[in-house]
């Protein structure tokens, strides 16, 4: 397994609250990822897991506390004492560098594989098109996808959709890479192909977050397991510690329940 | 092929298994005989009746004073459409925007300009000096005028026609657009700005191509009833079309060939419209259509 460094943490989310009408999504979570450090979330729906990670790259605000990756604070700044918004214009500039996987894959219907890699970088980092072209089919050789670069999402498995969102986002060479129930919506033999370039990007030092529903996945990959509930993380630490001796009654009856559905 | 396949299943036991045919009713026989009796009356109508007067068609078809109708029919199109497009995407924007004022605003305008009909607005346009004796850019509320100029003057028969049309056509163009935007999945908009787009970014090159998809199809139906609504601007004296023609039978009391020409222009002209339309409904249905080389 990658050799995690002993540094300052890469991302730290300091103190999250979050409120979604009446209902508290997100009670004061506190959590950091050291540069190559994967980290696992687990829990029940509706524990939070989700919105946690779309607060790390404030595609959702928090209402309180912080995220700070590599040293910058995330969707706003210090003026004074007070915590302003940042304009959204600068926030795109902070998302750049931290890359987003969704459950639903979310590619670019109306382009093709490779415009759909390629349009980030150029637009955003501005990348020339040959270099953004050679980097696209340098990662979509990674994903085992080189002979669809001119093929459209709609022609592609759920499996393969997701290894393009996932080279689309590592094109945009970003810090970290959070991952949002990657492998929820697809078929239990697809699964499988998307896990594998998970994993071989975890061997390669990519600092990653993932939320995911997968207890065997977590325990093979991640340093880290964090099990979250009621919009608290209930219990963080190696996975050898979380996953086989919880403390946490409420996380023995998860994973007694999640390991029970894996049987199935 | 048939050599190696077994016996049941190639093509020497297809001929034997009993073919299908579709159910034909007795009425089919009279529908039939119902339409062609019509089409036949029409035809006869026609060919034989004088009150068309074929041969002043014929003569008026390509004359002048029409073929200059017809330019400005396309013209005030083009423009009212551009025109309705523009306030359409900004109101629609408008109309999705959180901000309660932004969004208020989209609605009423929407509200006064889709509830009140287009030929009074026109009208009102025509006959804005009765309540703005000058139109004026400025501070409002009697601050210094930059700019001042009798509305008499600026409001021709065409700027009424185009102020009264483009406004109309800007409230259902922001209808058309608002549903085609609401069209596109928010996961699209999510995505665009996990990779870091600017808030523009995402509206341009993600959500208003796929939205476009959605848009293209009522939008055709617009042009084509728009090219026809131009007609109510020989109301305000607009050499349009319509109004050529009837300049032409209030002369010659040609009436009915004259109404023909007018009609088989507006039809020549729809016919040209939805074949640019199948064209460019095709283009943007791009990565939905069955790709399938380019895929597989």
């Amino acid at each position: 397994m990658f050799d995690v460094s002993t540094g300052a943490p890469l991302v730290r989310a300091t103190d999250i609250w979050m409120n979604r009408g009446s209902n508290t999504v997100l009670k004061g979570v506190s959590i950091e990822a050291r540069k190559g450090e994967v980290i696992a979330l687990l829990g029940p729906s509706g524990a939070g897991k989700s919105t946690l990670l779309r607060c790390l790259n404030a595609i959702e605000m928090a209402d309180r506390g912080l995220v700070e990756v590599d040293g910058e604070i995330i969707g706003c700044e210090k003026v004074g004492d007070d915590y302003v918004r940042l304009p959204e214009k600068q926030v795109a500039r902070q998302r750049a560098e931290i890359g987003m996987v969704f459950q639903n894959f979310n590619l670019f219907p109306h382009m093709s594989v490779l415009q759909n890699i390629i349009d980030a970088p150029m637009r955003v980092r501005g990348m020339k098109k040959a270099d953004a072209v050679k980097l696209a089919h340098d990662l979509l050789a990674r994903v085992r996808l080189s002979d669809k670069a001119d093929a459209y999402p709609r022609h592609l498995s759920g499996g393969q959709q997701q290894r393009i969102a996932i080279a689309r986002a590592l094109a945009m060479n970003p810090k970290v890479m959070l991952f949002d129930e990657p492998t929820s919506a697809l078929d239990p033999h697809l699964t499988d192909e998307v896990l594998d370039v998970i994993r071989e990007l975890a061997k390669t030092g990519m600092t990653m977050i993932i939320v995911t529903h997968e207890v065997a996945f977590a325990r093979d990959v991640a340093h880290t397991v964090a099990v979250m509930g009621e919009g608290t993380i209930m219990e963080i630490g190696p996975p050898d510690e979380v996953l086989r001796a919880p403390k946490d009654p409420r996380v023995q009856t998860f994973l007694a329940r999640a390991l029970k559905e894996m049987a199935r | 092929m048939s050599d190696s396949v077994p016996a049941g299943r190639g093509e020497s036991a297809r001929d034997s298994a009993p073919a299908m045919r579709e159910r034909r009713s007795p009425w089919r026989w009279l529908g039939i005989a119902a339409v062609v009796i019509g089409l036949a009356w029409i035809a006869f109508q026609i060919l034989t009746n004088p009150g068309f007067e074929w041969d002043v068609v014929g003569r008026y078809m390509l004359h002048p004073q029409v073929l200059r109708g017809v330019g400005m029919t396309l013209w005030l199109t083009l423009l009212v459409m551009v025109m309705g497009t523009v306030i359409g995407i900004i109101v629609a924007v408008m109309r999705l925007s959180n901000d309660r004022i932004l969004n208020g605003t989209a609605v009423a305008f929407v509200w006064f300009f889709r509830g009140t009909p287009v030929l009074v607005q026109l009208v009102f346009w025509y006959n804005l000096a009765a309540i703005f004796p000058d139109v004026s850019l400025g501070i409002p509320f009697g601050g210094p005028k930059l700019f001042e100029i009798s509305a008499t003057v600026a409001i021709s028969s065409f700027t009424a026609a185009l102020l009264g049309l483009g406004f109309n056509e800007g409230a259902y163009m922001a209808e058309i657009i608002r549903a085609g935007l609401t069209s596109v999945d928010h996961g699209q908009t999510e995505a665009s700005r996990a990779l870091g787009h600017r808030p523009a970014q995402t509206f341009r090159v993600i959500v208003l191509p796929q939205a476009m998809k959605a848009i293209i199809p009522p939008t055709g139906n617009q042009v084509i009833g728009m090219l026809k609504y131009t007609s109510l601007a020989s109301v305000v004296a607009l050499g349009e079309l319509m109004h050529s023609v009837e300049t032409i039978y209030s002369r010659t009391f040609q009436t009915v060939p004259m109404l023909i020409v007018a009609a088989l222009w507006y039809l020549i002209l729809v016919s040209i419209l939805s074949v640019v339309q199948y064209y460019i409904e095709r283009h943007y249905s791009r990565g939905w259509k069955t790709q399938a080389n380019a895929a597989l």
